[in-house]
C-alpha cells in the first residue's frame, strides 16, 4: 500500500479559488482549455462536458466562479483548443472543437466556421460494385469478399452499414443509397495547436490534427485550408507539438499500441516503443515525458534515448505541463489515483517538487491563465467535481520533497500473531491421547446420528418445499418501505445450467386480517439460467401487528416456499 | 371480599398500599389507591402512590434499550464528515484490524462479530436512504423507524392498553406550571408522563417548568430534561443538560446517558473520555467499564475492549456479557480451548440456549474434543428457533467440511438457507462447494447472491473475482475484486489478484 506524505516544511502553495463538488462534469484533458474568449483579458475555462450518457454533450464556459455559457454539441468531441485565427482587433480567439470528421470553430460562443476533413475515395473495386446495380444478395456477397480482402474497416460507411444490417432491411437501404457517391469519411483522433509565425501569446496559431486513416494534417487558421499533410505509420491517439510552423516545429505522436513517433521536417521517425500503455505525453525542446499505465513517469530524449524513469505512488490518470517562467521551472503535473483517493504530483524532471491529495482521482487537468490570475490549475475529478486552484505568487518549491515512501514492511519483518499453546491445550491433548479410542467411537456414532437427523431435516425440507433440489431455484426476498404500505421484492434465479423451468408462478400465504396483498398471483417469466427475475407487489398492513408471510413458488406442484418476516408497520403505531 | 383480601383486615389501607408497592404488587397497590381516590379525590399521597405504581409497572431500564432507528440514522441534521479519520467513528468499518477480518468474521450488520447481541450490534451503518430502508428489513429483526417507535413497540406502551374508566390522568388538561412547583409531586408525575404515557413533549414541558421552578439547581431535573431532549433527537441540547447535571452531582446514570449522546453523535472518543472521567469518580464501576468495552469493540479495538471486560470480570465474576465477549475473542484468536472454558462457565451459570451450545460445539471441535462436539450441536439444534437454526446448520456444515463429508455439508447449507433466505455466508460456501464439483455457473450464481445480500463480506467478491479471472472475464474480475478490497482492504489474496489484473491491462 502506498501512502503519500505531505511535506510540512513547505507551506501549501495553492489557494483554493473555486470548487464545485456538484458540477457533474465528465471530461478529459484534451477537452479542457483556457482562453480569453471575449478579448477582455479575463481568461475563461472552456470544457466539453461529455455528460452521463443520457443528455447532450455540452461545451461549457466558466467565467470566474460561475458558468457563463453553454453550447450543445451534436457529437462527442475529441479535443478542444482555443487559438487566435486572425490578427483583427479586438483580439478574440476562436474555439476549435474536433468532432468526428469536422472541426467546429466558435467565436464569441457562436458557431463561426465548420471545417470538414476531405473525404477519401473508396477503393475502385468498391465504387464499381456500387455502380453496377446488381441484386442485393449478390452485392452483399461481393462486398463480403471485398471486406475479407481489404478489411472491414477499410470499406466505406455505406458498405459497412449494409453488411451490418439485418438481411430483410438491406433491400430498402440499397435502394435509398444507390445513387450516393461512395466516399469514406475519416475521424479526427486528436488535435493540438502551434503558433504560426510569431511566438507571442496572442499570435495566430495553426491546428494540427491526426486522423484515423494514418495521417496528420496542419490547417491554416485564417483560410481554413490544409497546408500540410503527412502520412504516419500508426493511428495517433495522443499528440503534443512544439515550435513555430513557419520556422521549425516538431510533433510527437503516441499510438494506441504504445509506439512513439516524432514528426520533424516532414519526416516521421519512430523514437520509442513503450512496454505499457501511454496515459499522457508532454513534448519539451529536447526531450519528452510520458506517464504509462504501469505506474511510471518516464523521460526520453527526442532521439529516443531513455533518460530517467520514476515510479508514481499510484496509477497515473492524467498529465499536464506546468510552466513557471518566474521560477524558471518547467514542471509536469501528474494526477494519480491511489487507494485513498487521488493526488496531484508536480515533478521537475524526476524530482518530486510538491504533492497534494484530492478526495477523488482527477481525470482532467489544465494549467494556465484563469481570470486575471496567471497561474491557475483547473481540475475535474472522476466524480465530476470542478476545482480551480491558484498558485500563490510567493510559492517557492525549494529543493522539492522526498519521493513518497512506498510503505510496507519486508516479509521477514512481519510478526505473525500466533498465540502460544496454552497448558490447557496440552492437558487436553494428553486426554485425547489416552482416550483416543473412546473419543473416536463416540464421535463416529454421534456423526452417524447427526447424519441421520440432517437427512431427516433435509427430507422434511424437501417435503415442505423449503429446500428445492431438482430445479435449484434461488429465492431471496426484501421488504421495502416504512408502512403501512410496503413493497415486497422477490428475486428468483435459476441455477441449474441444463434446465429451464417455465410456467412458474408466485403466490402468498398470509393472514387476510393483517395484510392486503395487491397482486396475489404473479406469473414468472421463463427462467433462463444466470438471469435474476425480479418480482414485486405492494402490501398494505391493516393492523399494527406483524406476522410472517409465506411466499410460494409453484408450477404444477409446489416447488419452493420461503418465509418473510414482516416489519411492524409504523404508521399505524405512532 | 376483594377489599378484605387486599387490605388484609383492619390495616390502614394506605399502609397496605405502600406495602404492596414495596413488594412490587403494583396491581394490588393500584386497586387500593383507586378505591381510596374514589373516596377522596384530592389526597395527594394516594395520587402520587398510584402514579408511582403505574409507572413502575411499565418502566424498564431504558439506558440499555437504545436502538438507532432509520430516522435517526438517515434524517439527522448534523452532517458528518463522509470520510472520518480512522479510529474516530463507529460508522466506518475500522481499519486497524489487529486480528484481521479473515479471522474474525462480521455479523449481520457488517460489524465484527460480538460476544453478545445488544441493540447496537444489530444495526448497520447505512450510507444511503435506500440502504437504510432495505438492509435491516431483510435481517432477522426489522429495524424500527425511530428509536421512539422501537421503545414503544418493545414495551407495549401502557397507553395502548385499554383503561375501562378513561385514563388515570388527562395529561393535556394538567396545569404543568402549577405542578412543577410542587417538589414532591412533580417528580412522580414526570415519570408517569414519560414512562407510562410515553408523552415526551409534555414530559419535557413539565421538566422545563420544574427546572425553572427550582432555579436550575436540581440536577435530577436536568438529567430528565436531557433524556427528553435525547429522545426527541436534540442531541446537542441533551449533551448540555447532562454536562450541567454532572457538574452539580456526578451520577452514573447521567454519565451513561452522556456517553449515549456521544455514541449517537458518532463521537466514540468523547464517549470514552466521559467514561474515563466517570471511572475516576466511581472507581471500578461495572456499567461504565461495560460501556467503554462496548465502544472499543465498536471501534474494532478488540484488545482494549477485552482488557476492560477482564477488569469487569474481576469486579463481577458473573457478568455474562464479559464472559461471552472474552470467550469470543479467545475463539477467534486461535485459542478455542480457552474459549471453551468461558462458555462452560456460562453453562454452569445456568444459561441454556441454542447459541451457547452452538459455541460450545464449535469450541470443542476446534479444540479437538471430538466426543463432545456433536452432542452440543444436537442440543443446539433442538433448542434453536427460527433464524438461530440457520446459524447452527451453517456451523454444522463447517464440521462436515472439516470431516470431508461434502454431501452432508451441502445439505446443511441448503437447510440453513431454507431457514434464513438471506444467509449470505451459506450462499458463499455453497458456491465454493459447487465450484469444487465443477458447476461453475451455479457457483457464480451463489457468489452473486451472497455478494448482493452482504456487500460487507469480502469472501464472495474474492471468490467471484477468481472465478471470473480463470474464465478469462478480466473486466468483471477487476470490478468485483475492487469491491472485495473495499470490504477488506488488507486481504492479500485480493491484492495479489488485483495486481495480476492490472498487469494484464497495462502491459502491452
Amino acid at each position: 500500500m502506498a501512502s503519500l506524505r505531505i511535506s510540512l516544511s513547505m507551506q501549501q502553495p495553492w489557494i483554493d479559488a473555486y470548487s464545485d463538488p456538484k458540477a457533474e462534469i465528465r471530461t478529459f484533458s484534451s477537452c479542457l482549455t483556457l482562453g480569453d474568449l471575449n478579448g477582455d483579458n479575463e481568461y475563461k475555462l472552456i470544457l466539453a462536458d461529455l455528460g452521463s450518457g443520457s443528455g447532450h454533450v455540452k461545451l461549457k464556459v466558466y467565467k470566474g466562479t460561475s458558468l457563463s455559457s453553454e453550447i450543445v454539441l451534436l457529437d462527442f468531441p475529441s479535443a478542444v483548443v482555443s487559438i487566435y485565427t486572425d490578427t483583427n482587433e479586438p483580439r478574440i480567439p476562436g474555439l476549435a472543437v474536433s468532432c468526428g470528421c469536422h472541426v467546429l470553430v466558435y467565436r464569441n460562443c457562436r458557431p463561426y466556421f465548420k471545417f470538414c476533413m476531405p473525404s477519401i475515395e473508396a477503393s475502385s473495386l468498391e465504387a464499381d460494385l456500387w455502380r453496377q446495380k446488381s441484386q442485393t444478395t449478390q452485392m452483399v456477397r461481393l462486398l463480403q469478399e471485398l471486406a475479407d480482402e481489404i478489411g472491414y474497416s477499410n470499406l466505406s460507411a455505406p458498405s459497412q452499414t449494409l453488411l451490418a444490417l439485418e438481411p430483410n432491411m438491406r433491400d430498402e437501404f440499397l435502394n435509398k443509397n444507390r445513387h450516393h457517391l461512395i466516399k469514406k469519411q475519416t475521424v479526427i483522433t486528436c488535435m493540438t495547436a502551434i503558433k504560426k509565425s510569431l511566438s507571442d501569446e496572442k499570435s495566430v496559431s495553426c491546428i494540427i490534427l491526426a486522423t484515423e486513416n494514418y495521417q496528420v494534417f496542419i490547417l491554416d487558421p485564417e483560410a481554413f485550408v490544409i497546408m500540410d499533410k503527412f502520412p504516419v505509420p500508426c493511428v495517433a491517439s495522443m499528440i503534443s507539438a512544439l515550435g513555430l510552423y513557419a520556422v521549425d516545429y516538431r510533433v510527437l505522436l503516441a499510438s494506441r499500441a504504445g509506439k512513439i513517433f516524432l514528426l520533424k521536417a516532414g519526416v516521421t521517425v519512430p523514437v520509442a516503443h513503450l512496454a505499457s500503455h501511454p496515459v499522457g505525453l508532454i513534448l519539451h525542446t529536447l526531450s519528452f515525458t510520458i506517464a504509462t499505465m504501469n505506474g511510471n513517469l518516464q523521460s526520453y530524449s527526442t532521439k529516443g534515448i531513455k533518460q530517467w524513469s520514476t515510479t508514481l505512488p499510484g496509477a497515473p490518470v492524467d498529465v499536464c505541463c506546468v510552466p513557471l517562467q518566474g521560477l524558471a521551472l518547467n514542471l509536469v503535473a501528474v494526477s494519480v489515483s491511489t487507494d485513498s483517493g487521488g493526488s496531484i504530483l508536480l515533478y521537475s524532471g524526476p524530482q518530486l517538487m510538491h504533492s497534494f491529495n484530492t478526495p477523488t482521482p482527477v481525470s482532467a487537468l489544465v494549467f494556465g491563465r484563469y481570470g486575471q490570475e496567471e497561474h491557475a490549475l483547473c481540475s475535474v475529478t472522476t466524480g465530476g467535481a470542478l476545482s480551480v486552484k491558484l498558485l500563490k505568487r510567493t510559492a517557492n518549491f525549494g529543493n522539492g520533497e522526498k519521493a513518497p515512501m512506498i510503505s510496507g514492511s519486508q516479509p521477514h519483518n512481519i510478526k505473525l500473531l500466533v498465540p502460544k499453546k496454552t497448558r490447557l491445550f496440552v492437558e487436553q491433548t494428553l486426554r485425547e491421547r489416552d482416550q483416543c479410542r473412546e473419543m473416536h467411537n463416540w464421535f463416529q456414532k454421534a456423526w452417524l446420528d447427526l447424519g441421520v437427523s440432517v437427512s431427516e431435516a433435509y427430507l422434511n425440507g424437501l417435503r415442505s418445499t423449503s429446500v428445492c433440489e431438482r430445479e435449484s431455484l434461488k429465492l431471496t426476498a426484501q421488504v421495502l418501505g416504512l408502512g403501512p404500505r410496503l413493497k415486497i421484492q422477490l428475486f428468483l434465479e435459476n441455477l441449474a445450467p441444463d434446465y429451464v423451468p417455465a410456467g412458474l408462478a408466485v403466490t402468498f400465504l398470509y393472514d387476510p386480517k393483517l395484510y392486503t396483498i395487491h397482486k396475489t398471483y404473479i406469473p414468472v417469466p421463463m427462467l433462463v439460467p444466470g438471469l435474476t427475475v425480479s418480482l414485486e407487489t405492494l402490501v398494505t398492513c391493516e393492523l399494527g401487528v406483524a406476522s410472517p408471510l409465506q411466499v410460494l413458488v409453484f408450477a404444477s406442484r409446489l416447488l419452493l416456499t420461503a418465509v418473510i418476516n414482516m416489519p411492524p408497520a409504523t404508521a399505524t403505531l405512532v | 371480599m376483594l377489599q378484605e383480601s387486599l387490605t388484609g383486615g383492619n390495616l390502614d389501607p394506605l399502609y397496605c398500599a405502600l406495602s404492596h408497592y414495596r413488594r412490587r404488587n403494583f396491581e394490588k397497590c393500584r386497586i387500593i389507591c383507586s378505591e381510596l381516590l374514589d373516596k377522596n379525590p384530592y389526597d395527594q399521597v394516594i395520587w402520587a402512590l398510584k402514579m408511582k405504581s403505574m409507572t413502575a409497572e411499565v418502566m424498564v431500564d431504558d439506558i440499555e434499550a437504545e436502538e438507532e432507528g432509520i430516522a435517526e440514522l438517515v434524517l439527522d441534521n448534523d452532517t458528518l464528515a463522509q470520510a472520518p479519520r480512522p479510529g474516530t467513528s463507529l460508522r466506518t468499518s475500522a481499519t486497524a484490524q489487529t486480528p484481521g477480518q479473515a479471522f474474525r468474521p462480521r455479523g449481520q450488520s457488517g460489524r465484527p462479530i460480538s460476544g453478545v447481541t445488544r441493540p447496537g450490534t444489530q444495526s448497520t451503518a447505512a450510507t444511503s436512504l435506500e440502504q437504510a430502508l432495505k438492509t435491516p428489513r431483510t435481517a432477522r429483526s426489522a429495524r424500527p423507524v425511530t428509536s421512539q417507535a422501537a421503545r414503544t413497540v418493545r414495551l407495549g406502551t401502557a397507553s395502548m392498553l385499554s383503561q375501562p374508566d378513561g385514563p388515570f390522568i388527562q395529561v393535556a388538561r394538567l396545569n404543568l406550571a402549577n405542578y412543577a412547583t410542587k417538589d414532591n409531586i412533580s417528580k412522580p408525575l414526570f415519570q408517569y408522563i414519560y414512562y407510562h404515557e410515553n408523552d415526551i413533549s409534555n414530559a419535557m414541558d413539565l421538566a422545563v417548568e420544574a427546572t425553572k421552578a427550582c432555579q436550575f439547581k436540581d440536577w435530577w431535573w436536568k438529567v430528565q430534561l436531557g433524556k427528553c431532549y435525547f429522545s426527541l433527537g436534540l442531541t446537542r441540547d441533551a449533551e448540555q443538560q447532562f454536562r450541567s447535571a454532572l457538574k452539580q452531582n456526578p451520577t452514573i446514570e447521567a454519565l451513561l446517558r452522556l456517553t449515549r449522546v456521544y455514541v449517537r453523535l458518532d463521537q466514540p472518543l468523547s464517549a470514552l473520555d466521559v467514561c474515563r472521567a466517570g471511572l475516576d469518580t466511581f472507581p471500578g464501576e461495572v456499567t461504565l467499564m461495560t460501556e467503554m468495552a462496548r465502544i472499543l469493540e465498536g471501534l474494532n479495538n478488540i484488545p482494549a475492549s477485552v482488557k476492560y471486560y477482564k477488569e469487569i470480570l474481576q469486579k463481577d465474576a458473573t457478568n455474562i456479557e464479559a464472559i461471552a465477549c472474552i470467550g469470543v475473542n479467545h475463539f477467534y484468536s486461535d485459542q478455542p480451548e480457552v474459549a471453551l472454558r468461558f462458555y462452560r462457565r456460562l453453562l454452569q451459570m445456568g444459561l441454556y440456549s441454542a447459541e451457547l451450545f452452538n459455541n460450545l460445539g464449535l469450541c470443542c471441535f476446534f479444540a479437538q474434543q471430538y466426543d463432545m462436539t456433536l452432542s452440543c450441536f444436537e442440543r443446539a439444534l433442538s433448542l434453536a428457533v427460527d433464524e438461530n437454526a440457520a446459524d447452527v446448520w451453517y456451523n454444522i456444515s463447517h464440521i462436515a467440511i472439516g470431516i470431508g463429508d461434502l454431501r452432508l455439508a451441502t445439505q446443511c447449507l441448503q437447510l440453513s438457507i431454507s431457514v434464513d433466505r438471506n444467509h449470505a455466508p451459506a450462499y458463499n460456501n455453497l458456491g465454493v462447494l459447487e465450484h469444487n464439483r465443477g458447476n461453475t455457473l451455479q457457483a457464480r450464481g451463489y457468489f452473486q447472491a451472497a455478494a448482493s445480500l452482504a456487500p460487507y463480506l469480502y469472501e464472495p467478491h474474492y471468490n467471484q473475482a477468481t472465478l471470473s479471472s480463470t474464465a478469462g472475464d478480466l473486466q468483471t474480475s477487476y470490478v468485483v475484486v475492487q469491491k472485495g478490497l473495499k470490504a477488506y482492504p488488507a486481504h492479500s489474496g485480493s491484492q495479489a489478484l488485483l495486481k495480476e489484473l492490472e498487469k494484464h491491462f497495462s502491459n502491452l
